[in-house]
């Protein structure tokens, strides 16, 4: 998978060399060409609240390992604390802090061989009024002190200049050197290995660069590593740190830097899981991405539009009417991190085709009719609102059950059980407190049963019987159970009115557990509701009732599984809408005041 | 090879498990499994049944995949350190007591120093895994007239599901379960699954030189490439494995 990655970095991303990474950078210290320190200037796009600042793309870059190693501070963009000593702390910590900024200032007058319109800057760093002015305008525009500073020297910025590139890329070899010299005593001869993701004969880095983005999946906001091997216990056979999985440094900081444009500008986060992906060639303008309409349901209007969209999307591959889309491969990375370490969670790869038709069967799966009824479908379940409709708090979400959705999202494969267990639980608990039930949990129900049918021999009979909407002819007893509970919700209504805990939040948790226990007592109940009713679709409703009794057969279930209670859930929801629908049940007004199913997603 | 009579015969065992990890080494902290078995777990298995490291060496020539590569997250607790050789041989002479390494408590409980002895890791492992792994014996040069009857104890062993130690799959704590198959048995077809897997571990050690305890390793690596199914691997002497300077 690192080897994706790497394509991607290639393909992609521009600079990619060790030594140097894309920073975002939101103050500069403004010069003029003669040295004349002038003010302090907000970067980026200064409207906006949340500013981050101007990217520049190619900047110089010392990993935390090299900072400690090397003993040298960033070069030309740094913090305002160490860059102009700007800081309230104490003498003890200010003696620390003005260390690092006389590194800071050794590195520019280093590369003044290279660059010498830098001598302005190290003039004026090194002069105590020109800080004491510096840190005083840094007051006045608030900036902060772990906030990333630069310069500019007249109308130029020296980070966008490639005068000092090449002094950059030799005093990192350099450091380099010196460094293994220190510390090695296997000679360099014998460190050569196969890269693990080039396969050339490399020198292995021995600690990878840190990946960024992830703070809010469980990784540090400095920095998460994806290859490292910090504890004696995960090294093998006398290999030490990097040499356990050999990989060179310019492939390291590609896929690093893959990573990071990855997290930034194509990645959704579920819960304590972040998931990336990308393509193997861009996608054509006039296509969409079909992650992005499962991660973000950016349909407008309901399931029936998705599906349409995602059809038209599945033509246009078959028909070759979007160029290059037919064999495109997706990459499909979930991560999560754990301290200082990224663990993956999932590798998917495939062909677009074959996504675009899995993401298809996805909403056409969890298809459901919409609670209020009216022969309309359910809006398109957004991923997020999948996860949201299985517990009460989407924290609660294990990442393992998010991945395993996640996947069976994206290649077409079953649900996880446990999901099922789960989104009935939801709605047991939404209908005995008289809450609404939620579209995507009955969507989630009706897409596992369907999935765990066409899995089973024989059973296309049986996923063929789960519809949209309801089915009176379905032959599972269960279902009907479901369609039986909501006769008896309804009559009860149509009886009596609203009598707060109604049939349905007294007895459906048993009765969608132990049909056989409840049914006789709810079957006697609804015969003094018939009664009341009278000629008032009394009758109507007592053919309907006895119509299923009769589908049923002799035998009413004592148990039901978790399959089958999902069935009946089902039934119910489906049954539900149905009697929403329906105009003409004797001579009674549309029922559209009940207090079971009420609220939107 | 000097005649037909000694050439090796290809031996096929179907392989299979609950849990199954063969961990990537770039990502064997936080342990994430190659969705097939490697040449080289698929040799221990082979190893764990017959093995005399001075006649002759395992070469494993095609992997079939019979389930669909599913992955099962699990999270266990694990040392953080190896123990100390020094350690061990003051406790052979009977100098001290050995200190064992605590997965599940704190080392301070013995010794006072350290805070945890143990740490919480991911794998993410296969599971229901189920292979056909075909492989042949080579014989060192010595003992190339003697094939014959080697592979003729391995089949009596595997045919009585004999082994030296229980097989696993990747790690110890996820047993295999063999049965030997007859060259001439209908075999299931593979699963129709093409993953191209990338730059796969192919072994750990140099499998042309007649190695022992003390050999250093030479790690190899080959292109992985499961087309319906099936996993050929090619020969380690081959250009398609690529071996360390």
């Amino acid at each position: 998978m690192l080897d994706k990655l790497v394509e991607y970095a290639d393909s992609y991303i521009g600079v990619t060399n060790p030594g140097f990474r894309p920073k975002e950078v939101k103050w500069a210290l403004q010069f003029s060409t003669n040295g004349d320190f002038q003010n302090v200037l907000e970067l980026g796009n200064t409207s906006d609240k949340k500013n981050r600042g101007k990217l520049f793309p190619k900047c110089p870059d010392f990993s935390p390992a090299e900072i400690v190693s090397w003993g040298y501070r960033h070069f030309l963009v740094d913090t305002a604390e160490v860059v102009a000593c700007y800081t309230k702390a104490e003498k003890k910590e200010l003696e620390k802090i003005v260390a690092k900024h006389k590194t800071f200032t050794k590195l520019i007058s280093l590369a003044r061989e290279a660059m010498p319109i830098l001598g302005v800057v190290l003039n004026a760093l090194n002069d105590k009024n020109v800080l004491e002015d510096i840190c005083a305008k840094l007051k006045d525009k608030k900036v902060k002190p772990t906030d990333n500073v630069t310069f500019r020297i007249g109308e130029e910025f020296p980070l966008e200049s490639s005068d000092w590139h090449q002094w950059w890329e030799s005093f990192r070899a350099a450091q380099s050197v010196s460094n293994r010299n220190k510390d090695t005593i296997v000679p360099n001869s014998k460190k050569k290995k196969r890269c693990f993701i080039s396969g050339n004969i490399i020198e292995p880095v021995s600690t990878h660069p840190k990946v960024s983005g992830l703070s809010d999946v469980g990784g540090l906001s400095s920095g998460t590593t994806l290859v490292g091997f910090d504890k004696e216990a995960f090294c093998s056979y006398g290999f030490d740190q990097g040499e356990n999985a050999p990989i060179s440094e310019s492939s390291a900081v590609k896929y690093r830097a893959a990573l990071d444009d990855l997290i930034k500008k194509h990645s959704a986060t579920f819960i304590n899981t972040k998931v990336v992906h990308w393509y193997k060639y861009m996608l054509p303008e006039n296509s969409e991405d079909p992650l992005d309409i499962l991660v973000s349901g950016d349909i407008e209007g309901s399931t029936l539009q998705a599906l349409q969209q995602m059809k038209k999307m599945l033509d246009s591959i078959k028909n070759g009417e979007i160029v290059n889309l037919g064999n495109n491969q997706y990459y499909c990375l979930a991560l999560s991190a754990t301290g200082g370490r990224i663990m993956i969670r999932s590798w998917i790869e495939g062909k677009i085709e074959s996504l675009t038709q899995n993401i298809y069967s996805w909403f056409e799966d969890m298809a459901i009719v919409n609670r209020n009824g009216g022969n309309a479908l359910a809006p398109a379940p957004k991923f997020y609102a999948v996860l949201g409709s299985l517990v009460r708090d989407i924290k609660d979400v294990p990442p393992p059950l998010v991945v395993a959705l996640w996947r069976s999202a994206i290649t077409g494969c079953q649900l996880p059980r446990p999901v099922i267990g789960m989104a009935l639980s939801r709605i047991r608990t939404a209908l005995s407190k008289d809450e609404p039930v939620l579209h995507a949990g009955i969507g989630v129900l009706k897409a596992y049963l369907l999935r765990h049918y066409r899995s089973e021999e024989g059973g296309n009979e049986m996923a063929e019987n789960i519809k949209k909407f309801v089915n009176p002819e379905h032959p599972s007893p269960a279902y009907q159970c479901g369609r039986l509970m909501a006769y008896f919700a309804s009559l009860q209504y149509r009886a009596l009115g609203d009598v707060g805990a109604g049939v349905v939040q007294k007895y459906y948790a048993s009765a969608s557990v132990t049909p056989a226990l409840v049914i006789g007592r709810l079957t006697t109940l609804s015969q003094f509701h018939i009664s009341k009713l009278k000629n008032n679709g009394g009758f109507w409703y007592e053919q309907r009732i006895s119509e299923i009794f009769t589908r049923m057969g002799d035998s009413i279930p004592v148990t039901l599984t978790l399959e089958e209670q999902s069935l009946f859930a089902l039934g119910y929801y489906q049954q539900m809408a149905e009697l929403r629908t329906r105009k003409e049940v004797g001579e009674q007004e549309p029922i559209e005041q009940e207090s079971i199913i009420e609220a939107t997603v | 090879m000097e005649s037909s009579v000694f050439l090796p015969k290809s031996q096929i065992l179907e392989i299979w498990g609950d849990f199954a990890c063969f961990s990537r080494p770039e990502l064997k902290v936080e342990r994430f499994s190659y969705p097939v078995i490697t040449p080289s777990a698929a040799r221990g298995i082979f190893d764990a049944i017959y093995s005399k490291p001075h006649e002759f060496i395992w070469r494993i020539t095609k992997i079939e995949v019979l389930s669909m590569p599913q992955y099962i997250a699990l999270r266990r607790n694990e040392v953080k350190n190896k123990a100390l050789v020094s350690e061990i041989n003051s406790w052979i002479k009977g100098n001290s007591e050995p200190v064992p390494l605590l997965a599940d408590a704190t080392q301070d409980i013995l010794s006072g120093v350290d805070t945890k002895g143990r740490t919480q890791r991911q794998t993410m492992a296969l599971k229901d895994v189920h292979y056909r792994i075909h492989a042949l014996i080579y014989p060192w040069p010595e003992f190339k007239s003697r094939i014959k009857g080697l592979e003729e104890q391995f089949r009596r062993r595997a045919s009585k599901g004999k082994c030296f130690y229980q097989p696993y799959l990747g790690c110890r704590e996820f047993p295999a379960y063999f049965e030997l198959l007859e060259p001439k048995q209908p075999l299931a077809a593979p699963m129709n699954i093409d993953i191209n897997i990338g730059w796969m571990l192919y072994d750990v050690f140099n499998l042309s030189s007649q190695g022992d305890a003390y050999s250093t390793p030479s790690v190899s690596i080959f292109n992985a490439n499961v087309k319906n199914g099936v996993l050929l691997v090619p020969e380690y002497e081959s250009k398609e494995v690529l071996k360390d300077a």
